[in-house]
């Protein structure tokens, strides 16, 4: 079955629940004989439009101090998670601050990305839904907010994030994917 | 059941049954003990517990038995690590009282324990958890025994025996319990119960370690012999018999001797027929693993003195002068040949083979973290000094770069790596980052070409490109150039010395997309190859430039370097005495060797080596190999799989190695995040497999630690009085380097805004 690698770079502020995002989706529940460390531990595969997409998942979490990293990290995503919780305001802000990094380093106007407000579950916000949707609007990406805890929309992320990047990849040209050879509508 | 006394016997309650948990997972009742019973109970690995339920109670309680030593064991009584949280009101669920046969069962009412053959019985009746904590917590023993806020600890008579720990003045005989060889299992203990306020641990934790591993293997051998010399087939349960093959097979895979062996194995290989010949032959594969133990143990003594001995020899034989002077003598009848290249590799491989680094290292302990406040022309000194330190000797510059973040590195202890997980940053980490950070910005300034007085200018917003005004555009590029084939040097001196954290700096630095965009297509391309350790410029890249380099430099570093010798004084650290450890037995201008074979018999001389592989030093700079591929060390691909493996291979060569701090703080916050505190949350079973996961992280972290010597076998009293290691750290004033690198990282950390001071530089030209 051939299938299409993209790799997805998990960026936001620390403690916004970025490795939270990626353990739910990769795992898909908090386990207890987990072991981060093995080779293959951020890959996963995931059908969208009855296609088979390998994903590569390049979480930044643990190491947003390290500047010279991320930049690294950055520059070899093909799409984005944009990530803040809804009860920090200082973790929305960043997002700014990372979205105008990631232009600079992928030097282009538009990168596929996805806006993500997580931990929705919380009752006290600091950040409304409106606030995140308009955001995400000046930033000409898609908006979802998200629960890790109790797994609200994580898959949707990377579906979403995936649509986005084949639509890039299409209007530049990239060879699309071929598709699975019995996937249903 | 009571013919023989072993010391981790334990009287229990009657009619309680025993339960033996594999990696979290409950093996069912497989004992049940009878009116004073006694049964041998120990641990030997994180995922093997034994579990007692009380008829009476139905609760379950966990109990963790750690032999210290032959003379000494401690028993941990905890329920989901909090057993004693229960109030005495809330006693519905204890074990009813018992005086006779009750070991414990609240907080308030603890009696220990069946002593060994005539030894006094001890007994705590009516002891208050409170007194109990304050014995156990006396402040004489920090910063150790606040681990044990949350464990109840337990000795035998014989553990009084124990040597005391030095300058505890405790008058109460639990003074004994004084946890001095910090168990595995107290670190396990520390590592999950994140949010306990503990004390300082440090590397020296992590040699006890060991000697505590060696007790529980004689423990686990001792215990594997008794069971099945008394007990086994006639009284076991299937069950019994899988757990103990279990302990059987991971003990066999813990001393790497025989390998993982299944029952069915044991029947194939050793033709064993029923379940007597399978307890025979056991018994006698445990005889030849306990003498395999004895002569490994034996080695390691003798490797142990060894060690002492060389620690010992004050005198270095190889100097760090002497290799500069060999680099220069080389580079200056202008070769460009592999063996040229590989010169500084062979230098810093016979420093390490010959077991020099380590005593490079010994420096690190006599430096002092100051703050120095530097005005702004000093720093635009030091900026010029630094950027020649590279043009003019590599292998200087990557010594220094090693020696900054050992200095950090070595600050770290297991405590920090705790908070770390529990996402709190203490001053060490920071410490560590910053340099990280600061020494990244100090290589792009570089190689953008700006001075410090321009960075202040540009971030005032007082100044114009300085290109423009200081620089021909010409002259900066081929400045650039030789900079970045001395940086990829640097890379490779680096590997192998075994800096993987500098390596980590100066690679992200120099790939960074700001960067990037100011280089050619043509240089993009070759710094790739030079990163990758391919393409003309490494072979170049140990040349000398030294008289490129003072033409393209400014007149203070001119100035500076007119007298060579004042650079290396100045960078020749001091022992603790105020003698030079290394002791420039050549000066520079008297060096008039220029041919190999010249070269080599200094090398020989200089370190005495009897080694054949030394003797023909050109045969050897050709056996090296190809350089590291430092783009694919540092590449996250297949979770850093390449970093791992050469991280694990250091720590079983036992290198140094100064390993990247991100990818243990992304594995601690995946682990943290992702893996559940409790297997079983009603009974509130502690998931110690995550805290086994968190324990390794530490250990594999910090291990490369022990490698560094001075480090190692400091005065372990002095050691242990002293929880701030940077407190024993002494000024070493000459080294003006160092001292202004330490003082640049606390000044730029974040301050500067690489892109745009990147504005400023010639942006690349586009195709």
């Amino acid at each position: 079955m051939a299938e299409s690698t993209y790799k997805i770079v998990v960026v936001g502020s620390g403690g916004v629940g970025k490795s939270c995002i990626t353990v739910r989706f990769v795992q898909g529940k908090f386990i207890k004989k987990y072991d981060p460390t093995i080779e293959d531990f951020y890959r996963k595969q995931i059908d969208v439009d009855s296609e088979a997409i390998m994903l590569d998942i390049l979480d930044t979490a643990g190491q947003e101090e390290f500047s010279a990293l991320r930049d690294s990290y950055m520059r070899t995503g093909d799409g984005f998670v944009l990530v803040y919780a809804v009860n920090s305001s200082t973790s929305f802000d960043d997002c700014s601050k990372l979205r105008s990094q990631i232009l600079r380093i992928k030097e282009k106007e538009n990168v596929p990305m996805v806006l993500v407000g997580n931990k929705c579950d919380i009752e006290e916000r600091d950040v409304t839904t409106k606030e995140g949707e308009e955001l995400a609007k000046t930033f000409n990406c898609d908006f979802i907010e998200s629960s890790a805890k109790e797994n609200i929309n994580i898959s949707e992320i990377f579906v979403k994030i995936v649509k986005k990047v084949k639509a890039s990849q299409e209007a530049d040209g990239v060879k699309k994917p071929k598709k699975k050879g019995c996937g249903s509508a | 059941m009571s013919q023989f006394k072993h010391p981790s016997e334990i009287k229990i309650f009657p009619n309680s049954e025993i339960y033996f948990s594999v990696n979290g997972e409950l093996v069912k009742e497989c004992y049940q003990t009878q009116n004073n019973d006694q049964i041998p109970l120990f641990e030997l690995l994180p995922e093997l517990s034994v579990f007692i339920r009380t008829q009476a109670s139905g609760q379950f309680t966990l109990i963790k038995l750690v032999q210290l030593n032959q003379n000494s064991c401690v028993l941990f009584l905890t329920s989901s690590g909090r057993i004693y949280e229960d109030s005495p009101e809330n006693s519905d669920s204890d074990p009813p009282p018992d005086a006779e046969n009750a070991v414990f069962y609240k907080q308030d009412r603890i009696k220990v324990i069946e002593s060994a053959e005539g030894a006094p019985i001890i007994s705590f009746e009516h002891l208050s958890w409170e007194t109990a904590v304050e014995l156990v917590c006396h402040p004489e023993r920090q910063p150790y025994c606040d681990l044990l806020e949350n464990t109840l600890l337990f000795c035998y008579p014989i553990f009084l025996k124990a040597k005391k720990p030095h300058k505890c003045d405790c008058t109460t005989q639990l003074c004994c319990c004084q946890v001095l060889n910090t168990s595995q299992l107290q670190l396990i203990q520390l590592v999950s119960q994140l949010m306990i306020p503990s004390s300082d641990l440090t590397g020296n934790d992590l040699l006890f370690i060991h000697s505590e591993i060696r007790a529980w293997r004689e423990s686990a051998l001792d215990f594997l012999y008794r069971w099945l010399i008394l007990r086994y087939p006639e009284d076991a349960t299937k069950d019994v018999r899988d757990v103990l093959i279990k302990l059987w097979q991971r003990l066999c895979c813990l001393e790497g001797v025989i390998g993982t062996c299944t029952i069915e194995d044991l029947k194939t290989t050793f033709n064993y027929t029923n379940d007597h010949e399978i307890s025979v032959g056991i018994m006698s594969q445990l005889t030849k693993l306990q003498n395999t133990i004895t002569q490994l143990e034996d080695q390691l003594a003798q490797q142990y003195e060894e060690e002492t001995r060389f620690k010992q020899t004050q005198q270095n034989q190889m100097t760090q002068i002497q290799s500069s002077c060999l680099s220069l003598m080389l580079f200056l009848d202008g070769g460009r040949t592999p063996e040229y290249f590989n010169f500084d590799r062979i230098t810093c491989r016979i420093i390490l083979e010959n077991r020099e680094m380590p005593k490079f290292y010994i420096r690190m302990n006599y430096c002092l973290t100051t703050t120095q406040q530097m005005n702004v022309k000093e720093y635009d000194r030091h900026i010029q000094m630094f950027q020649l330190l590279l043009l003019e000797s590599p292998m200087d510059f990557a010594l220094l770069i090693a020696h900054y973040f050992t200095e950090s590195y070595l600050t770290i202890t297991p405590k920090d790596i705790q908070k770390m997980a529990a996402g709190v940053d203490t001053p060490n980490v920071m410490q560590l980052i910053q340099r990280h950070n600061a020494l990244c910005k100090l290589i792009q300034i570089l190689i953008f070409g700006f001075s410090f007085e321009h960075i202040t200018l540009i971030t005032q917003k007082q100044f114009n490109n300085p290109l423009l005004q200081s620089f021909s555009l010409q002259k900066h590029d081929k400045m650039r150039v030789k900079l970045l084939q001395k940086l990829c040097h640097v890379v490779q001196l680096l590997f192998e010395l075994k800096c993987i954290e500098g390596i980590f700096c100066i690679v992200s630095s120099l790939t960074t997309q700001l960067m990037s965009r100011i280089y050619t297509d043509e240089l993009q391309q070759q710094l790739n190859e030079a990163l990758m350790g391919q393409g003309p410029w490494l072979a170049e890249a140990g040349a000398k430039h030294l008289q490129e380099g003072l033409k393209s430099g400014s007149n203070i570093a001119k100035q500076f370097f007119q007298n060579g010798k004042q650079m290396y004084d100045g960078y020749v650290a001091f022992f603790s005495k105020g003698d030079y450890l290394f002791k420039p037995t050549r000066p520079l201008e008297e060096n008039t060797f220029y041919t190999i074979s010249d070269i080599e018999d200094i090398v020989r001389q200089s370190l005495n080596i009897q080694s054949k592989e030394f003797q023909n030093l050109q045969a050897y700079a050709l056996k090296l190999g190809k350089p590291v591929n430092a783009l694919e060390l540092i590449d996250p691909k297949g979770n850093y799989s390449i970093y791992r493996n050469l991280l694990k291979l250091s720590i079983r060569d036992k290198q140094v190695f100064i390993p990247y701090m991100g990818v243990v703080r992304r594995d601690l916050v995946f682990t943290m995040d992702g893996a559940e505190n409790y297997v079983d949350a009603p009974k509130k079973f502690m998931n110690y497999r995550k805290a086994s996961t968190l324990f390794e992280y530490v250990l594999t972290y910090l291990s490369p630690q022990m490698n560094f010597l001075g480090y190692q076998h400091e005065n372990a009293q002095v050691f242990l009085s002293q929880n701030v290691v940077a407190r024993r750290i002494k000024d070493n004033s000459q080294d003006a380097m160092l001292i202004w690198l330490r003082s640049f990282s606390l000044t730029m950390g974040d301050a500067v805004d690489m892109w745009a001071m990147s504005e400023f530089a010639k942006p690349r030209r586009r195709q």
